[in-house]
């Protein structure tokens, strides 16, 4: 993957910028600029960017208990409550996309937040919706496939993205008869095979990216709410094409380093009030005091401080 | 990789379905174990309704609440095709439902 690898296949939304590519390293300050600026921030990272650097201890027992002293036992603060789900996952690609897709998230967070990674608290609603815990001003949402982790922030409603290979072949399979609403299936028939399957990934990912944004993911019929490929305004419609959402829903989908296909649906809420959403400002005191001291384990942490997010 | 994949756990689970035994890895994740995404999901539950036409329809959005691994799926399955039967299981004996863990709204 290289750098800056983001390409609007629609015509970009004024509401969201191109995604923007982060290793541990940063860029944390345009990340922050960004979301202030505009409300909103997608990121995306290279797995190996961030698996290099948090590859965890070795856990001969499988109880996810902390047994090296390395960057990788400060793994167990760092994911939280998604420690233990994380030591117990035997798929070692689920589990490297897992592991890293929380890291990218909570240093994203840690960004806009103006505050460490460890001290971000990424909680679960019960369809598995994330969320920050105690930090209702931002929500988020994350995807990963393959190489590509993606994270969307927003501080104007409620966000969704997806990511999937482009190469992904969907037409003709079971997905393409189970997704699509009647007008879609309509549309699609009259393009060629390959432009079939590019339309195919896109509405899948803005169909996910919609779905996450409403809280709903799979748990949502996909068959009941449409896009118009090919559209130039992206906009929700009904299985018969008419449409089914307002201005305040904005859609895009980029081409991200050649060879993903990247969607974010994001609904602004008017909850735009408050530009500065770090924590301090938002907690009171003795709560923010609370959540961001210093933890006892400053070997990982000291190294970070000085390259992390708030760089 | 994935099409065998999709293959051996939709036999694996038809077979339970047809014998009443418990299926091959019972208690492998279709995520967390075998990599399942959600579009893996959606082809499973149309080969699932391929290979078994009489379990009729199956709304994925009504089936990812139970299917954490591949012994909740089963039993999921065998509730919807057995409703009769089901009705006059002891309370105790019915599973609380499971969710599926392919980070449908996580990722």
């Amino acid at each position: 993957m290289t750098t800056g690898g983001a390409s609007a296949v629609l015509p970009a939304s004024t509401a969201i910028a191109e995604p923007l590519q982060v290793t541990p390293q940063g860029p944390w300050h345009t990340v922050r600029r960004e979301l202030a600026e505009r409300g909103s921030v997608v990121v995306f990272a290279r797995l190996d960017d961030w698996l290099s650097d948090f590859q965890p201890d070795t856990d001969t027992d499988g109880t996810g208990a902390d047994t090296g002293s390395g960057a990788g036992s400060a793994l167990p603060a760092l994911l939280g409550r998604d420690w233990e789900r994380f030591a117990q996952m035997t798929n070692e690609d689920v589990r490297g996309r897992f592991l890293a897709s929380r890291l990218l998230l909570k240093y994203a967070a840690a960004a806009v937040l103006e505050a460490r990674p460890a001290d971000i608290d990424l909680a679960y609603k019960p369809g598995g919706r994330p969320y920050l815990r105690g930090c209702d001003q931002v929500d988020i949402s994350l995807s990963h496939t393959a190489d590509l982790l993606v994270v969307g922030i927003t501080r104007r409603g409620w966000i969704g993205v997806d990511a999937e290979l482009s190469s992904r072949r969907l037409r003709g399979s079971a997905v393409e008869r189970q997704i699509c609403t009647p007008h879609e299936t309509e549309l699609l028939a009259q393009a060629g095979e390959q432009a079939r399957n590019t339309a195919l990934v896109r509405l899948w990912t803005l169909k996910e990216a919609y779905s996450k944004a409403i809280g709903q993911g799979l748990r949502f019929r996909f068959t009941e709410f449409g896009f118009a490929p090919g559209a130039r305004r992206v906009q929700v419609l009904r299985p018969d094409g008419t449409p089914g959402s307002g201005d305040e829903w904005s859609f895009c989908t980029w081409s991200v380093a050649g060879q993903y296909t990247v969607s974010v649906a994001l609904v602004d809420l008017g909850f735009d009030d408050a530009v500065d959403v770090a924590a301090r400002t938002m907690l009171d005191e003795g709560m923010a005091e609370a959540l961001l001291r210093r933890p006892q384990d400053t070997r990982w942490t000291a190294r970070r401080d000085t390259e992390g997010p708030l760089a | 990789m994935s099409e065998l994949l999709l293959d051996r756990v939709a036999d694996d689970v038809v077979t339970a379905l047809e014998t009443g035994m418990a299926p091959a890895g019972e208690h492998s994740r279709l995520y967390e174990d075998l990599g399942f995404d959600s579009l893996m999901l959606i082809e499973l539950v149309d080969r699932l309704q391929e290979r078994r036409p009489a379990l009729g329809e199956l709304p994925l959005p009504d089936m990812v609440g139970g299917m954490a691994d591949i012994g909740s799926l089963t039993d999921l399955l065998r509730t919807a095709t057995e409703p009769a039967q089901a009705a006059v299981q002891p309370a105790e004996a019915v599973q609380p439902a499971q969710a599926v863990g392919a980070e449908g709204n996580a990722a």
